[in-house]
């Protein structure tokens, strides 16, 4: 295997690993009730984290 | 840490286009009573202020969610200022919140905005008469054209500087007697109860909001004394009715102040261009007409030539452009074949088979802004009204199920301006029948497919049935869960507005770009899990025949179920699965799996499904339970986990019923001809 | 009853209010929309399905049902 080969495979089980750990966190926050539709621009929705968190950064 | 401002008004005044405009920040806003169901706060772009935008109200006493929400904030959180926003086209009936508040005794700016329409109407507010008669500063602005905002803030600031709070409304001797009399019966526990002046609690006292004089904690003498006093106050009237004598009091302390201040030059009756769009629009015989109409042209308008013409333009750069330069750089490399599969069957296919569809879901979302915007969704609450009583519902059921053609999430909250509980919880369960944008990307693919010609059409014929079975099962609820309920339906019908550009395109634009996140995060890591899956065999060994995978083993256990509704494909059942996660994903699971995006992806599904079954999988799709993040609203807005799950029992059920019927119907007519 | 309601009031016509009728909690709600006695409202129009009715008051179009109109009792307006 020559090293382009060889950063490409790195490169593919990067993407594969940070897949896994994006699934395992929306399942993770869907299952503590915590699931965000991604639209927090138009969002109320009381207690939802990921507004917090674009509050904060208001602060 | 800045001072606290509260912004309140009315419903559908325009506080969260000033919100907007004092923080810079891009709140959704429409023109509809109830858009903002929650508190929001944002800093100031000048000056050193926090600003929480509630919920519009009509009173201090208030009876659904968002009123609740926003009296609680001003009674616990104690704002140091309150901007008081009023439409100036509807001056009476805003000016009665501004009387409550003036009883909190709190600094208060007054905005009077929509002066641009005050004009255009020919009318004239005298805003400094109007500021000595209040004694509080008053400044007239336009939100929509950003005009004198900077005022608004400069008046802020001197009113906190100076503590200026407004002076006590003097009501007619009856009121103010009455008022008197039971303060000096709570003084003692005012002062206990601090912050809020005695004005508030006389006035809730006499009207009979015991909820908000809790704080008092007045013992049973002295209630008894404020219950006799009450009882002399009626009975200097002779409507008898303490509330009513109340409102009076303050409309007619009103309507004096707009006598002097406002100048009306028309008649009452006098047309206006809104009753000059609803004689067309609400009008007996033309108004269903009218309301199918409107609809028709969205959706031809989003699977018409621009949308198909954007999307074309999309797959290309996707296909010709980027999968040909990741093969290209991989053929350089030298790379093994299953970095192919991964990068260009999985992510490839996956991603940008869904990116293929960001034209359609940006004009959908481009249609129903102006909808909104243009104040068309009360008419259309108005006509459906009484339509949807049958169902149990209301015409305030109306809004968040057309909102439930975007998305489910934001519709299921949009349910909070109802206040009958069964109505909401109804109407919550109903609301993810009606076809979102994101199961959009599954009727266009296999309506793509296989109805060619009819395309357009056959996409229609899914929210038409999504909205028939609505229909269907909430006539079945009706009948057995939700049985008699009397809901009120007092409803503001505001005047016709011109959608703003920059809110309309905001608005779209907000819609896309979570779109394009969902894409990134979500359908990403999806289209990665569901490639493991199906690359790797239950014992973790790569498989090149991928039924032999771990999805292919899950997928034909449960294919049977689905073989009766003409779907019994693993790679179909499992791309339902996948759904629950994001119904996009659906498509790029079909994607993955067959390892194809655009065209090609549709030319392997019209190999493995016949019409038929590709309808009743469409069918499927848009009937059964709505993804993760839907159902976790629908569970919070419920406030209960088994109705959540009732009601996403409900839906498989019914999906599976429709389905089946519409195969199995259909494979009975093909073969008898 | 024979008592004159606001569901009585033909379309195009105006009436003005003399008392609200029991509702529980929607009675407050109708008080604070402006439906006070004493105040004058128009009748503007009728939904295509015959119900709900969009009246005019104090300068702003409201829509109630039927329902609530026959609980706000009104005299004709004399003008």
């Amino acid at each position: 295997m020559g090293l382009g080969a060889i950063i490409v495979v790195v490169f593919c089980i990067a993407l594969i690993i940070l897949g896994i750990f994006i699934f395992i966190r929306i399942v993770a926050r869907a299952l503590k009730g915590k699931s965000s539709c991604g639209d927090c621009q138009n969002c109320r929705m009381a207690n939802c984290p990921s507004r917090k968190e674009e509050n904060s950064k208001n602060e | 840490m800045g001072s606290n401002i509260a912004l309140i008004g009315n419903p559908n005044c325009g506080k969260t286009t000033l919100f907007n405009a004092l923080t810079g920040s891009n709140q959704y806003v429409g023109n509809w009573a109830g858009v903002t169901v929650e508190k929001k706060t944002g800093r100031t772009i000048k000056g050193n202020f926090n600003i929480t935008d509630l919920p519009g109200i009509y009173s201090l006493s208030p009876y659904s969610l968002e009123e609740r929400i926003t009296r609680d904030f001003v009674i616990n959180e104690n704002p140091d200022a309150i901007i008081n926003i009023i439409d100036g086209t509807n001056i009476e009936r805003n000016l009665y919140l501004t009387v409550q508040l003036i009883e909190l005794g709190k600094p208060m700016v007054l905005v009077v905005n929509m002066m641009d329409d005050v004009e255009a109407k020919g009318w004239s507010i005298d805003c400094d008469y109007l500021s000595k008669l209040l004694g509080m500063p008053i400044v007239p602005i336009s939100a929509r054209k950003s005009e004198n905002i900077d005022e608004v803030l400069k008046q802020v600031e001197y009113v906190i500087e100076h503590r200026i709070i407004p002076p006590e409304i003097t009501y007619d001797l009856k009121t103010q007697n009455a008022l008197n009399e039971i303060y000096s019966v709570i003084v003692k526990n005012i002062c206990d109860a601090g912050k809020i002046p005695y004005n508030f609690y006389a006035a809730k006292l006499l009207e009979g909001d015991m909820e908000s004089v809790k704080t008092l904690k007045l013992d049973n003498v002295q209630l008894g004394a404020v219950e006799k006093i009450v009882r002399g106050y009626e009975k200097s009237s002779e409507c008898h009715d303490r509330e009513a004598m109340l409102a009076d009091a303050r409309y007619k302390f009103i309507e004096e102040v707009v006598r002097k201040t406002v100048v009306k030059n028309e008649s009452e009756e006098a047309l206006t261009i809104s009753d000059k769009i609803d004689a067309i629009v609400t009008n007996r015989f033309l108004a269903i007409p009218v309301f199918l109409l409107i609809m028709f042209l969205m959706f031809s308008f989003t699977f018409g030539p621009v949308g198909k013409f954007l999307s074309d333009i999309i797959e290309i750069l996707v296909n010709d452009v980027i999968a040909s330069f990741i093969s290209g750089i991989l053929e350089k490399a030298n790379a093994p074949q299953w970095t192919y599969r991964l990068l260009l069957d999985g992510v490839v296919s996956g991603v940008g088979g869904i990116l293929t569809f960001l034209p359609q879901i940006a004009i959908l979302f481009f249609c129903l802004s102006i909808l909104e915007d243009s104040g068309y969704m009360a008419r259309a609450a108005f006509i459906t009204d009484r339509f949807l009583r049958r169902l149990g519902l209301s015409g305030k059921s109306f809004i968040p199920m057309i909102m439930g053609f975007g998305c489910t999430t934001p519709a299921v909250m949009a349910t909070r301006t109802q206040e009958n509980i069964n109505e909401r919880r109804m109407t919550i369960m109903l609301v993810p029948f009606m076809s979102c944008g994101a199961k959009l990307t599954i009727y266009a693919l296999f309506a793509g497919a296989f109805f060619k010609g009819n395309k357009g059409l056959v996409i229609f014929s899914m929210y038409i049935l999504g909205f028939l079975v609505a229909i269907a099962v909430g006539l079945l609820l009706k009948k057995t869960v939700f049985k008699g309920n009397m809901a009120l339906f007092v409803m503001e019908l505001p005047p016709y507005r011109m959608p703003m550009p920059r809110s309309v395109l905001k608005n779209t634009w907000d819609k896309c770009k979570g779109f394009l996140v969902k894409a990134g995060t979500v359908i990403f890591s999806m289209s990665i899990v569901i490639w493991l899956l199906q690359n790797f065999s239950p014992s973790l060994h790569m498989v090149n025949d991928s039924s032999q995978s771990i999805f292919g083993v899950i997928g034909t256990t449960i294919a049977p179920i689905f073989a009766p509704l003409g779907f019994g494909t693993w790679q179909a059942s499992v791309s339902l699965l996948s759904g629950l996660v994001a119904k996009e994903a659906v498509v790029s699971s079909l994607g993955v799996l067959y390892g194809a995006g655009g065209d090609s992806l549709s030319a392997v599904i019209s190999s493995v499904f016949t019409p038929l079954s590709a309808y009743s999988y469409m069918v499927f799709c848009l009937l059964y339970v709505p993804c993760v993040s839907a159902f976790v609203t629908i569970r919070r807005e419920m406030g209960s986990f088994k109705w959540a799950l009732a009601s996403a029992a409900m839906q498989i059920g019914v999906a599976y019923v429709v389905s089946l019927f519409i195969y199995q119907a259909g494979s009975l007519i093909e073969r008898m001809f | 009853m024979g008592e004159l309601t606001l569901n009585d009031i033909k379309t195009g016509s105006s009436a003005v209010v003399t008392k609200i009728g029991s509702l529980g909690p929607l009675k407050r709600r109708l008080i604070d929309m402006g439906i006070t006695p004493g105040v004058r409202i128009f009748v503007k129009k009728v939904a295509p399905l015959g119900d709900p009715i969009e009246i005019r008051l104090r300068g702003y179009e409201l829509s109630i049902r039927r329902t609530e109109a026959k609980n706000i009792f009104v005299k004709k307006d004399n003008e």
